[in-house]
């Protein structure tokens, strides 16, 4: 709780500081977390949070488990729906295509729903977030391995 | 002698990639059966159509080899009048079917005897009717009689099964006799389609499809085509299976945040919670009794073959090796469980008593999946990958050699045999 109280202070005060540097990169915001600036809180910065490039997040074999990059990528995220409360988005889960197929639905909806649980702990609104789990049937890599699996497990965040 | 070379000629036919399954021998030796099939002159090509049709019903059930009609002494029509048990026994027939075609003012009759001509004894007659347009279906019967007669148990040749050929996103939903006859599509165009499962009635089928990128439950009528969604919850609305007695479907939703199984009655077009973990619970399958729902839960951290009974109770562990242990499939006599588990790190088919014991690997192979019983319980329909595409494949419940039953230029999955 702390940290995440920390980490939207140091948000919220970068952004404040770019806005003295007008057009300044904003992708790594999220990451430099360690300078808080006294006077953040107040200040009007809601358009300064750029959307994250990156919409997906991957996960190990049978495991819906959030790593720290994960988590990083998350929190640019998290950041930005809070940044624009009106917007929905759908994480989508996926698995690559080894056991059944039945079970690779349920697990892409854990992994769907451990990203919503995730967005939703660093405050972004339940409402706005749907899931769906494509189990194993829309692999973006076919052929089989490790290399092609490991790209095949991930829940995407999509934007309505 | 014979039997070996037609089960290799099988084999090259429905295997023009190397088959990279590793198959569970049984050391069951197939009957002989002298399968003797006469009619008038003018029914030829029936006769010839019955004869083929029955020698590939009771072959496909490895458990009869076909003896070489040159080899016979006798014809039908002598065969049913006055059997000579010595005659047959020197060919090395095991069983003699005699089976007399007559063409009837609307259809067909068949007169069938079936004799053990080593202890010289009569075992079974009967008379079978059919219109003109049943008359694969006639034939179907006389190979249930012949089974039924020798075996003990009722045969599965009348039945038909379902399955669905994906493309890219979206499947088809194809029918089929038993056989692979009439093989059609009766349902096209699905955005997926998993997990289709035939209702005790043989007219509806319950089967998971998306619709606006949404899963969802749908009863699919086979006779009009007519789809009716009944589960479309938030999250997850899958693996849709029956209860023996047609008035339920249990299946594995998601919207209270967590997959479980639910019970949805038909009726009155209500559902109720059936399990409560934290876990992933899905693929539900029900006893024949229906007093039982066997399904498959990670709740000890790594996905395993549960039982629960319907009025309640704790989770009773049945898979008991292994990591990996998944879409269990009860057995229509209830003695056993069909799923699929792992084996020297491939996917195996395998079957398994209700309390974990008696342990039986049927097939390793890549991506075994999907099992589905036939309705004597004597063999099993499962897919599995083989070149790029997967193939569905029968195979007797006791081991035995797996057999494709779909062709290999398409992506076959998710069999489901009738009832």
């Amino acid at each position: 709780m702390n940290l995440k109280h920390y980490s939207k202070l140091a948000l919220i005060g970068l952004a404040t500081a770019s806005l003295l540097f007008v057009g300044c990169a904003k992708k790594e915001v999220v990451t430099e977390t360690s300078a808080p600036a006294p006077k953040a809180s107040t200040a009007p910065v809601k358009t300064m949070v750029n959307k994250p490039t990156s919409n997906s997040v991957y996960f190990a074999y049978d495991s819906a488990s959030l790593d720290g990059a994960s988590k990083a990528a998350l929190n640019a995220h998290a950041a930005w729906l809070m940044d624009h409360s009106g917007k929905s988005i759908t994480v989508e889960g996926n698995c690559d295509q080894r056991g059944s197929r039945e079970y690779n639905l349920a697990l892409g909806q854990r992994r769907a729903d451990s990203v919503k649980a995730y967005l939703v702990a660093q405050g972004v609104k339940s409402s706005n977030i749907d899931t769906v789990s494509f189990g194993e049937e829309r692999p973006d890599c076919t052929g089989s391995g490790e290399a092609c699996w490991a790209q095949n497990r991930h829940a995407d965040i999509v934007n309505r | 002698m014979r039997f070996m070379l037609l089960l290799l000629s099988m084999a090259c036919s429905t295997s023009i990639f190397a088959v990279e399954f590793d198959v569970y021998q049984s050391e069951y030796r197939p009957l002989q059966l002298a399968l003797v099939v006469d009619g008038y002159a003018e029914s030829q090509s029936e006769e010839t159509k019955l004869y083929q049709i029955i020698k590939n019903d009771l072959i496909s059930s490895q458990s009869f080899s076909t003896l070489d009609p040159l080899s016979f002494i006798a014809d039908a029509n002598t065969t049913l009048q006055k059997i000579e048990y010595a005659d047959w026994r020197i060919i090395g027939a095991d069983v003699v079917t005699a089976c007399l075609l007559i063409q009837t003012e609307s259809g067909w009759q068949a007169e069938v005897q079936v004799h053990d001509p080593f202890r010289g004894k009569h075992l079974a007659s009967r008379t079978f009717n059919g219109e003109a347009n049943e008359f694969r279906s006639l034939a179907h019967q006389v190979s249930d009689f012949i089974y039924h007669t020798i075996i003990g148990v009722q045969g599965h040749f009348n039945s038909q099964v379902l399955y669905v050929k994906k493309r890219g996103d979206h499947a088809d939903l194809i029918y089929m006799d038993q056989d692979g006859s009439n093989r059609q599509p009766v349902g096209k165009n699905f955005t997926l389609l998993l997990s289709p499962d035939w209702a005790p009635d043989g007219q509806h089928v319950a089967l998971n499809t998306y619709v606006g990128n949404r899963p969802r439950l749908e009863t699919f009528d086979l006779a009009t085509g007519k789809r009716s969604a009944f589960g479309s919850f938030k999250g997850l609305n899958s693996t849709p299976e029956y209860s023996p007695d047609g008035r339920f479907i249990a299946a594995a939703l998601s919207y209270t945040g967590n997959t479980e199984i639910h019970i949805y009655d038909i009726k009155k077009g209500t559902w109720r919670q059936f399990t409560h973990h934290s876990g992933i619970d899905t693929t539900p399958t029900w006893s024949p009794d229906g007093t039982w729902i066997a399904f498959t839960s990670n709740r000890n951290g790594t996905p395993q073959i549960y039982r629960k009974r319907l009025s309640g109770g704790k989770a009773e562990r049945i898979s008991l090796k292994g990591n990996y242990n998944t879409s269990p499939v009860w057995a229509p006599h209830g003695d056993r469980i069909a799923f699929i588990t792992q084996k020297n790190w491939k996917y195996a088919l395998a079957t398994v008593h209700i309390d974990g014991s008696g342990l039986r690997y049927l097939v390793t192979g890549q991506r075994v999946e999907s099992p589905s019983w036939s309705p004597n319980g004597q063999m099993l329909l499962y897919s599995a990958e083989n070149g790029g595409a997967r193939r569905i494949y029968r195979i007797p419940a006791w081991g035995g050699n797996a057999v494709a039953i779909t062709p290999a230029n398409i992506d076959a999955s998710d069999a489901a045999w009738s009832h």
